[in-house]
């Protein structure tokens, strides 16, 4: 393996990755994004209107929806994100002559590799900015037509923090929430690798065929997620257990070594037929 | 130095695009690629920028072209049939690409721009498909590599432009400089080709200079030519064709009757010009 | 520059650079253009453009100052003149009389047409 690593070449790639991608990436970024705001603001209130008639909306409802659904569209985000990154990336080493650019830029496959790594990364703390955004956005929105809104929403956000807290978990408080973000991660960089694989599976036409894969796995995961990341929170004490703390963030690093070399392999086979 | 040994590729099993390909190149030529339609000049080219792995051995001044090392990239540049372009300025990506090749010289790049007139404020995908291809071909020679390679260069260029090309081509040419131009377009690169490559799906038929053609082949009226006569074809000159060059005198090499002479005598062309 | 189909492309350069050279665009020791801004000039391969030089070279009609470039040699107007009477009496005239020869035209009607041509080659001139 080709072992020399210049960080001033990733730093080369970046930028290039960057600008080459820059226009692309925001349009369809901002266009799923003002999407999926539009969808909150007409399921909360068609929701408020229909249900509970718009006089007997309080602002505890809401804030309550407005998390509800931001932490769904956060989950929503992320595989949106995943799949953009995930396109993008694939450009680069599988979809032909648009290759070849990339392919033949003086800077060897480590290198190539380690800069979709970062991109993919990029990409999770961008759906998360966004999420963190999206909840301070819509609070604010909705505190106008409901007031107290955004003060229910600060204050549940303030209660599951310190629910932590009331369980004991104070000095590994902090490690909870890593836990919490290596699982997500986990998982994500799980449907990456596997969508890899399923690309090099479906030789003719494994682009659209990873698509439709990626898009079930991402419900699978949404559901999955659902199902375990909030009885997980009711469960916490089990996470007391030192061990498994310390586990989490090593699990972490094994699909993110395997994603290495997934894609490491992939773009050093990678023929530009 | 670009050396071919044994070099095949099959896209599809069963069936050999390429095969038994030998063939050594050297800097300060321009070389001149030539074959029939679908005999695999582009994989060749793909083969010596790295793009897909061959059987047999390619070295590239000493490397691997499918290891992909840096310092083998850096001193190669292609100009693909179709370039893929960003939403970006040709200026906006020369910037970009810079970083990469240590050779880069913007005043080539500013040169050639202005001398084609390519329209630098327009994105790339805002431009005329002629357009596009001069800005890339300028960014390409702006990156000075010692080692460029060019897939049919002068496919949509107006007229204007491809005496420009000519010229900065000429231009660009020295001593550490190699380039290799695949194209079916021998008219508009006649006098720049200093060697020939002429290709079949096994093998190459010839592989040579311009000056040893001149030598050993004749061009011209069939009245003065001795047999064998590997091509005639007619026109408003008369009876034109290829002959062996029997006299001291060498004639003006027609690459168009010189492509047809070889495909249509390739034993006998591969024998006149066996290495000596 | 458009090069004809009959000779090979260095050499029609050589004869290039020698009608310059009959037509006092350039003249004696004074530096001929550069290789390269003769290849770029005339689109051609810059080996090209050396093997003419060193043709020109070979007849004494160029020489080389080391790092310099390449000038115009001494008599070279007159090796010039003196290599295209040649190609004309040996080469260009022959098939004109051989020509004049088919069609009947005499001598005296000759020497008509050539003053008649120096006339209006002189009226043009002055």
């Amino acid at each position: 393996m080709n072992t020399k690593l210049s960080f001033q070449n990733i730093q080369h790639l970046i930028r290039y990755d960057w600008k080459f991608n820059q226009k692309a990436f925001l349009l369809k970024f901002g266009m799923i994004e003002l999407i999926l705001i539009a969808v909150i603001v007409l399921q909360v209130g068609f929701k408020g209107v229909t249900t509970l008639g718009i006089n007997s909306i309080d602002a505890s409802w809401m804030g309550e929806h407005i998390l509800n659904n931001s932490t769904l569209i956060l989950l929503v985000m992320n595989i949106a994100t995943v799949i953009l990154m995930t396109r993008m990336m694939h450009t680069k080493i599988n979809k032909g002559n648009n290759s070849i650019p990339y392919v033949m830029l003086p800077a060897n496959n480590v290198e190539k590799v380690t800069t979709i790594h970062i991109w993919y990364f990029v990409g999770m703390i961008f759906s998360i900015v966004i999420y963190v955004f999206n909840i301070f956005f819509l609070g604010s929105i909705f505190t106008l037509i409901v007031p107290g809104t955004m003060e229910s929403i600060l204050t549940s956000i303030q209660s599951f923090f310190s629910d932590i807290h009331l369980i004991g978990y104070e000095k590994n408080g902090g490690l909870f929430l890593w836990a919490f973000l290596s699982y997500t991660i986990i998982n994500t960089l799980l449907i990456y690798i596997l969508y890899l694989n399923i690309n090099l599976f479906f030789k003719k036409n494994p682009q659209v065929k990873s698509n439709i894969v990626l898009i079930f796995l991402g419900f699978g995961y949404l559901w999955y997620t659902t199902k375990v990341i909030v009885p997980f929170k009711e469960n916490i004490q089990l996470c007391i257990n030192r061990w498994e703390v310390i586990a989490y963030p090593l699990l972490f690093l094994i699909p993110v070594i395997g994603l290495f070399y997934a894609l490491y392999y992939q773009i050093r086979e990678k023929e530009i037929k | 130095m670009i050396q071919l040994k044994e070099i095949g590729y099959a896209y599809k099993r069963n069936h050999q695009t390429i095969k038994d390909i030998n063939l050594e190149l050297h800097p300060g030529n321009i070389y001149g690629l030539l074959g029939k339609n679908g005999v695999g000049k582009s994989t060749l080219l793909k083969i010596i920028c790295g793009l897909i792995e061959p059987q047999g051995t390619c070295l590239v001044d000493g490397y691997t072209p499918f290891d992909r090392k840096t310092d083998f990239l850096e001193k190669i540049t292609l100009i693909p049939e179709t370039p893929v372009l960003p939403d970006l300025q040709i200026n906006e990506l020369a910037k970009i690409t810079k970083p990469f090749y240590a050779t880069f010289d913007d005043r080539i790049l500013e040169k050639c721009l202005n001398e084609f007139e390519v329209p630098v404020n327009n994105r790339l995908t805002k431009m005329s498909l002629g357009q596009q291809k001069k800005a890339i071909i300028s960014l390409a020679l702006a990156c000075n590599t010692e080692i460029l390679i060019m897939d049919e260069p002068t496919n949509g260029l107006d007229i204007p432009s491809k005496s420009i090309f000519r010229k900065l081509i000429a231009e660009i040419i020295d001593d550490n400089k190699l380039i290799l131009i695949s194209t079916h377009q021998v008219k508009d690169l006649e006098n720049l080709i200093s060697s020939v490559v002429i290709l079949e799906n096994e093998g190459v038929i010839l592989a040579t200079s311009i000056n040893r053609i001149e030598d050993k082949l004749y061009f011209g009226d069939l009245d003065r030519m001795s047999d064998p006569i590997l091509y005639k074809e007619c026109s408003i000159r008369g009876e034109w064709g290829v002959s062996i060059n029997k006299t001291e005198t060498p004639t003006n090499v027609d690459l168009e009757m010189l492509f047809n002479a070889a495909v249509q005598n390739k034993e006998l062309m591969k024998d006149i010009f066996k290495a000596e | 520059m458009k090069f004809n189909d009959n000779q090979p492309i260095f050499i029609q350069i050589a004869d290039y650079i020698g009608e310059m050279i009959l037509r006092r665009e350039l003249q004696t020791n004074q530096q001929v253009p550069s290789v390269r801004d003769l290849a770029v000039k005339l689109e051609v391969n810059p080996n090209t453009v050396m093997r003419a030089i060193e043709r020109l070279q070979i007849a004494g009609i160029i020489y080389n100052k080391r790092g310099m470039g390449n000038f115009v040699a001494d008599g070279a107007f007159e090796k010039i003149m003196e290599e295209r009477k040649h190609k004309l009496i040996k080469e260009v005239l022959p098939g004109i009389f051989e020509e004049m020869h088919l069609l009947g035209i005499t001598e005296s009607e000759l020497i008509r047409y050539y003053q008649s041509c120096n006339k209006k080659m002189n009226n043009t001139i002055d």
